[in-house]
């Protein structure tokens, strides 16, 4: 069994989803399902998320409006919208407002999804591993000023 | 003795010139004795012996004139019979004297005296005619002296013969014969011209007729006919006849003359002097009406002479004027016969022509001649009159007959004017044909979008629907098959394990490694989880399909019995997710099913309720509140659809164009604004109705009705 090193939350309002998703992907992910955008975002408060996978229609809140929620908390969360039919207005919202990498069709295909996961988790590495470059970066920098202080000092 | 001789011969002529002539008859039977007459004028009345002593004057003329005379007059003449013939007839041949008496004294010395008067009835007189004759009885060899005493009120002139009996016969019949032509003359103008009246009824001719009839009566009571014939018992009138229809001849010749000339248009100075004589005969009319003869016969003798020569100037004068007036030829030829006739008679009277039949009769021919030229000139105006209207008949002819050709053009022209405006309106008709045809397939055409449009719609809604489950009975194949895989791979590690020869403790260690290392108890549950969402997934697809198939009814052009409970249920489970954020309340009453077009319904309450979530979502947007609500029931065969939201309401301005094509509150692109309409004819095809009552900000109420009846 491979190492299930990557966290994935799916959301959806319909239940037997969630359960099927979770069924496909437990042993490669480790995954997350939420019914709501606000169970998830709560998910999102108390775990580390790599990706998020969101239906575009449900109740009380959209997909669209979840992901911007999503990209207020955490930006670095690669975005996937996962919907049952072409809708151009939700799919250009969930561009232009929510950010996604990838835009998906219900149903899915497991390989596809699969292999989108995979990739929106090596952009989250990419992602996460310029941020730790640039606080290491920025510490050496700090380091450096105060050496170079110091040195101005003496 | 010679002395002697000469005194006697100087008596004899003396007594002669004194005396007058002694007329001698003889065998020469008819004579004219007015140069033998003696004449004396009394003013007061005499008896034969005091005239006798008065002085008589011989007369000079053949015909002695006195004029009009109110004096007794007295007339001596002397017989002497030569000849073998005894009997002799005195005939005063003037019949408009009023007395004649004659007196002689016989051999025995005796007074004898006949009167023949006037005023006393014709059937008095001795001798049935209209002369005063009176026999006469002298031997032969013998002389005789007789007296005449006289009285008229009319000139006195003495047409005095003596004729043989047999003579006065041949006289008299000859007259009568003059009479009976003259009178035929007149009888047959009068007759024809009246008849001529009555045809062409022109009035000139009954003036015309009137004034023959006049004149012929004139003439014949002149010559003493009409009191023999007419009105012998009648004295009276005869005293008055001759003015009376004299007035009235000459009223009429001066009617007719305005009218034959045309007068009172052409000339209304000449119109007036005519009227003037009318009046002056009406004058004499009138003056005879009160019994003033004398004066009435001389104004109508005056008026007369002035009238004719006046009639005969303005005539000519008239001529003169318009020359081209043939009929007024006539007219003054007529007219100038007349006064020729009036003239010579006039002119014997004077004795500057003879006395004899010709000037006697010069009236009365000159009339007949002037009542037949009058005649011809009558039918000559009325020829010229019915030339003229032949003329403008034609001319009229001509011109209906250019009209007629001008119309038979114009006609043509129009006929082709009407097969041209024919053929464009034709070419017209087929364009708005065409029109109408592309009309109504855009029409077609726009129902169909319309219905793809909701199609659209709706396949929107469904795949989103049909999507989920079809997800999840896809995807939980995979991990279904990986959890029986291990299934089966724990039964084959089972199975090898129960044939080993691991002591029962180990085999239950090998067990229970496996399973936690499985997850088993977890593995359990997802494969629940797995089997119940794919059943789940089977039936919700399968519902949809039904509701799909209940929603789009493909026998929907049929009449056909259908549960419109069920037909709303479809529709909401298509539009499923369009309504997943708003409450739907459902208040289905029990209603029979009722014959429709399901199909067409379902597109209403599609439509209708499609509507009321765009104005709840309008008014909600995501937040929780929005509602619809559904209800149905049947109230006195009708069975009512309400379909109510809390969405945003509309105007008055937008719920009275609800209905109309193309009208839309949607953004473009949004709507096709066609649903309202459609499903307004849809309602109308079921005979029902539907009431929309709105507020704007508070929702909608939209109720339908259906009869249940229909089919």
């Amino acid at each position: 069994m491979a190492t299930k090193e990557i966290s994935v939350l799916y959301v959806d309002d319909e239940e037997n989803n969630l359960l099927s998703f979770k069924a496909t992907f437990r042993l490669k992910y480790n995954v997350f399902t939420a019914i709501s955008g606000e169970k998830a975002l709560e998910i999102i408060d108390n775990n580390e998320i790599h990706v998020i996978i969101t239906d575009q229609r449900m109740p009380t809140m959209t997909g669209v409006e979840f992901l911007e929620k999503v990209i207020e908390k955490n930006s670095d969360i690669t975005r996937i919208l996962l919907t049952g039919f072409a809708d151009m207005g939700a799919v250009v919202d969930a561009i232009n407002k929510g950010k996604i990498f990838h835009y998906l069709t219900k149903p899915w295909v497991e390989e596809e999804l699969d292999l989108t996961m995979q990739k929106a988790y090596e952009i989250y590495r990419e992602k996460k591993k310029i941020t730790q470059m640039n606080d290491k970066l920025a510490l050496s920098n700090s380091q450096l000023e105060f050496l170079l202080r110091q040195k101005l000092l003496s | 003795m010679l002395k002697k001789m000469l005194l006697l011969a100087c008596l004899i002529l003396l007594r002669a010139s004194s005396f007058g002539q002694v007329i001698v008859l003889d065998s020469s039977s008819h004579q004219l004795i007015g140069r033998s007459l003696q004449i004396y004028q009394s003013v007061q009345p005499l008896t034969l012996d005091s005239a006798r002593l008065r002085a008589f004057t011989p007369s000079t003329a053949q015909v002695p004139n006195l004029g009009i005379s109110e004096h007794e007059i007295w007339v001596r003449f002397t017989l002497y019979n030569q000849g073998p013939q005894r009997e002799y007839v005195l005939d005063v041949a003037n019949t408009n004297l009023s007395s004649v008496e004659l007196f002689y004294t016989d051999k025995q010395g005796q007074r004898v005296s006949t009167l023949i008067d006037k005023r006393q009835p014709f059937s008095l007189r001795s001798y049935k005619d209209p002369n005063y004759l009176f026999d006469l009885y002298i031997k032969q060899g013998e002389q005789q002296e007789y007296y005449l005493k006289i009285k008229s009120d009319m000139p006195i002139f003495l047409p005095v013969y003596i004729n043989h009996p047999q003579q006065q016969m041949i006289r008299s019949s000859k007259e009568y014969l003059f009479f009976g032509l003259y009178s035929g003359i007149v009888l047959i103008m009068v007759v024809y011209n009246f008849f001529l009246f009555v045809s062409i009824k022109d009035r000139s001719y009954l003036y015309y007729v009137i004034y023959v009839l006049g004149v012929g009566l004139t003439q014949i009571s002149l010559k003493g006919f009409g009191f023999q014939f007419l009105w012998p018992g009648l004295p009276g009138f005869e005293h008055i006849c001759v003015v009376l229809f004299a007035c009235i001849s000459s009223i009429m010749a001066l009617l007719f003359t305005r009218r034959f000339l045309d007068v009172p248009q052409a000339f209304p100075r000449i119109n007036r002097l005519l009227l003037l004589f009318a009046c002056l005969f009406l004058l004499s009319l009138v003056l005879l009406a009160f019994g003033e003869y004398g004066p009435a016969f001389q104004i109508m003798q005056s008026a007369t002479t002035i009238s004719s020569v006046g009639v005969l100037i303005s005539a000519s004068y008239i001529v003169a004027k318009n020359p081209k007036v043939s009929s007024a030829r006539y007219f003054i030829i007529a007219w100038s016969i007349l006064i020729i006739g009036g003239l010579v008679f006039l002119l014997k009277d004077f004795s500057v022509l003879p006395y004899n039949t010709f000037t006697n009769y010069a009236v009365q021919i000159s009339t007949a001649v002037e009542m037949a030229l009058l005649s011809f000139g009558l039918a000559n105006r009325i020829n010229i009159l019915k030339k003229e209207k032949d003329e403008s008949r034609q001319a009229a002819l001509t011109v209906a007959r250019e009209n007629s050709r001008i119309i038979k053009e114009q006609n043509i022209i129009l006929e082709q004017k009407v097969k041209a405006r024919t053929e464009e309106l034709q070419q017209k008709n087929e364009t708005i044909n065409n029109t109408l045809d592309d009309l109504k397939q855009t029409q077609s055409q726009l129902v169909e979008y319309e219905k793809m449009a909701s199609l659209g719609q709706l396949t929107a809604g469904i795949a989103h629907e049909i999507n989920n489950p079809i997800n999840f009975v896809t995807s939980n194949i995979a991990p279904l098959k990986r959890d029986v895989d291990i299934l089966l791979d724990f039964i084959n590690r089972l199975e090898l394990l129960n044939f080993s020869d691991l002591p029962e403790n180990e085999k239950r260690t090998a067990i229970d490694d496996f399973k936690e290392d499985q997850d088993f108890d977890y593995l359990k549950t997802e494969i629940n989880y797995l089997l119940k969402g794919i059943a789940d997934g089977a039936s919700r697809t399968a519902e949809i399909i039904k509701s799909l198939r209940i929603f789009s009814r493909l026998d929907e052009d049929a009449l056909k019995p259908a549960d419109l409970n069920e037909g709303l249920e479809s529709t909401v489970v298509i539009l499923n997710s369009a309504l997943s954020q708003l409450q739907v309340v459902k208040n289905y009453g029990p209603i029979p099913a009722i014959n429709c077009y399901p199909g067409k319904l379902n597109q209403i309450f599609l439509n209708i309720i499609s509507n009321a979530i765009y104005a709840v979502q309008e008014k909600f947007g995501n937040k929780p509140g929005g509602q619809i609500k559904l209800t149905t029931y049947k109230e006195n065969k009708n069975i009512h659809i309400v379909i109510e939201d809390n969405g945003t309401g509309m105007t008055e301005a937008t719920r009275k164009k609800i209905f109309e094509p193309f009208f839309t509150t949607k953004d473009v692109g949004q709507g096709t604004g066609l649903g309202m309409s459609i499903a307004f004819n849809i309602i109308l095809k079921h005979n029902g109705h539907i009431n929309i009552s709105s507020e704007l900000g508070k929702g909608s109420i939209f109720t339908i009705q259906i009869p249940d009846n229909l089919s």
